[in-house]
């Protein structure tokens, strides 16, 4: 007696469909799994006996094997326990066939039958529904998550027992109904709320508006990590599409809250400096789970102290900031994460953390400074677009009520610049991401600003690079200015964000 | 009370469920099966454990991995070269308070834990 039915298990941020067979015959008994289980699958034999045994169905005395194809790729998680139990059942005839068909069962049993939500649901259902299958039978904890996905019918059930009466008919399950999340107060802080800080404030509009990495350097108290937690509230807020994709992610790594299945917000990432290696690009035993820099695909990726991260760490940060990417190759398996996150980094100018700061001295020497920079290698810094500093505030600055400027109104210039981008190349792309011949092709400078341009090359003995770059933050500036062609201000602007602060001093 | 009295109780016990028994201490150069019987269209191998006190567990603790494993090698032995059918191990335990009749005991899972790839066909 055989019976087949549909799961799926989570593949790096996608996932893999897996049939689920169950062969029952005479023999001596036992439940054997093969398809290359992981633990926890294996050990889904104990908890699909017990709980169709709990439920008061009968559990075969006889020699069952169940199959889960295709047969090379690694299946991990507890998601395959629903699906195991309902084969086997209709494998016995306890169940008719006639539900089963083109149906996704995700679930990790209890001993008494219950079932528990399994982690990356969205990512399976979407794979689910692109392969053709009409409907999912899914946990009640994940449910939510499931029907996120349009076309397919999600019917949730907090039992086995549910799931029985459901497929025999007896019991009609309502489909669970795609729910978005409503509007919540933003959980951003404001940039109304900085005190001084107009240069940086302006950086990071900039950042915002064309995509660019951003490095903060100033003493401690400035208000760096303030800032950097205001950049969320002013990138634009995500697509539909952009919503999914991050929430596919963050479904996979076990981080969406059950009652808010869809990201909304872009997400903020600050891992602290200890972080190691594959939690920053991803990776772990078995298949590769994202790290910190894909989970802040599509948001904004915060390092705090930036010279205190262990130097593979940053250097591993190289490929994603450029190619907005990250390929992982584990034992046999590669994966290829997205990475497409916008980098803020703050530190110290020094190590004591005053150099530049007119009231206290520094008390670092030189060879402590140098040392402290050379933490930060050439390539790396070479990625970066801005570099801004922050200064410590003046007593009037720190006294003086907050003056600046909500980020509702900021958003809303980067919006419309981003707008100007997706115009310029047809599809979402940020300045950020333009190659050395675009920049040629769509920078068009006026004659004063080429002449500045020219200047800048002489008088700062600009690399080529840094010619690059200057270029393309000075479109970025254009683009919020509403102006196609660069203008002289506008590089004049640019120049400012040009090179790392207080290296002359 | 032990050995060929408590597998008489034993078979006593068994033939008052409805158990057809087949055969009585079936023995192979790898060991002995102490009761095969028939429950319907299951055919059902049977050991005894008999303990005069149950001051060191009960008797149904005494079956240890390697005594499952030995009880398997048998019951392939006994079923080798015979149409499937299917098969179930029960235990019977007999201590001076009775005896307790447990049904489908151990399955392949139990006797080789641990073991997922090529496993022993029957």
């Amino acid at each position: 007696m055989f019976a087949q039915v549909l799961s799926a298990t989570p593949f790096g941020i996608e996932a893999r469909l897996v049939e689920v067979q169950c062969d029952v015959s005479p023999g001596l008994p036992g439940f054997t799994v093969v398809g290359l289980p992981e633990k926890e699958v294996s050990e889904a034999r104990e908890r699909v006996r017990s709980a169709i045994r709990n439920l008061g169905l009968e559990f075969p005395q006889l020699r069952i094997t169940a199959n889960l194809a295709p047969a090379d790729l690694r299946k991990e998680g507890a998601g395959f326990d629903l699906a195991l139990a309902v084969t086997i059942l209709l494998a016995t005839g306890q169940l008719p066939p006639d539900r089963v068909h083109h149906t996704l069962f995700l679930g990790e049993l209890a001993l008494d039958g219950s079932l528990r939500g399994v982690r990356g649901t969205l990512a399976m259902a979407l794979a689910a529904k692109d392969a053709g299958t009409s409907q999912a039978v899914v946990a009640e904890s994940s449910a939510p998550e499931a029907a996120l996905v349009e076309g397919l019918t999600v019917y949730s059930a907090a039992h086995l027992g549910d799931v029985v009466s459901f497929l025999r008919k007896e019991k009609d399950i309502p489909p669970c109904p795609r729910r978005l999340p409503e509007e919540e107060a933003p959980d951003w802080i404001d940039l109304a709320l900085v005190r001084g800080q107009e240069h940086a404030r302006r950086a990071l509009e900039i950042a915002a508006a064309g995509g660019h990495h951003v490095l903060m350097v100033g003493p401690p108290g400035a208000g760096k990590s303030l800032l950097a937690q205001c950049l969320p509230g002013i990138l634009p807020p995500l697509t539909p599409e952009e919503a999914l994709e991050a929430s596919k992610i963050h479904s996979v790594a076990g981080l969406l809250p059950p009652n808010r299945p869809l990201l909304h917000r872009r997400p903020f990432r600050s891992p602290h400096h200890t972080i190691s290696y594959v939690g920053m690009v991803g990776g772990g035993h078995g298949i590769p789970s994202p790290g910190e820099i894909t989970l802040a695909h599509l948001g904004v990726l915060f390092l705090d102290e930036l010279p205190e991260f262990d130097r593979k760490v940053l250097e591993a940060l190289r490929q994603p900031l450029e190619e907005r990417r990250i390929t992982v190759v584990r034992a046999g398996i590669s994966v290829t994460f997205p990475a497409s996150f916008t980098l803020i980094g703050a530190m110290n100018p020094c190590p004591c953390g005053h150099l530049g700061d007119p009231l206290r001295p520094c008390r670092c020497r030189p060879h402590e400074i140098v040392a402290y920079r050379k933490k930060l290698s050439g390539p790396f810094l070479d990625r970066i677009d801005l570099f801004v500093e922050v200064p410590r505030l003046t007593r009037e600055e720190l006294l003086g009520e907050g003056t600046g400027e909500p980020s509702e109104r900021v958003r809303a210039r980067v919006v419309a610049a981003r707008e100007l981008q997706r115009q310029r190349w047809k599809r979402p792309k940020t300045n950020a991401e333009l190659g050395p011949r675009e920049v040629r092709q769509f920078c068009p400078l006026g004659p004063q600003a080429k002449d500045l341009l020219a200047r800048a090359v002489d008088r700062f003995a600009l690399t080529a690079r840094g010619y690059v770059r200057t270029l393309k933050v000075a479109r970025t500036i254009a683009d919020l200015d509403g102006s196609e062609t660069i203008q002289a201000q506008h590089v004049a602007e640019a120049l400012q964000y040009r090179a790392f602060p207080l290296d002359q001093v | 009370m032990r050995g060929k009295d408590a597998e008489n109780e034993a078979c006593e016990l068994l033939r008052s469920q409805g158990l057809k028994i087949v055969a009585r201490n079936w023995r192979w150069q790898g060991g002995e099966i102490d009761i095969i019987g028939k429950d319907g269209d299951t055919l059902v191998f049977v050991e005894v454990r008999a303990r005069t006190s149950s001051e060191f567990g009960s008797p149904a603790e005494t079956i240890t991995p390697a005594k499952r494993a030995k009880l398997w090698r048998s019951a392939q032995a006994f079923l080798s070269g015979k149409p499937p059918v299917p098969v179930r191990f029960d235990v019977v335990a007999v201590s001076p308070n009775g005896l307790v009749h447990i049904p489908d005991a151990f399955r392949e899972e139990d006797v080789r834990p641990g073991v997922e790839r090529n496993p022993v066909r029957d």
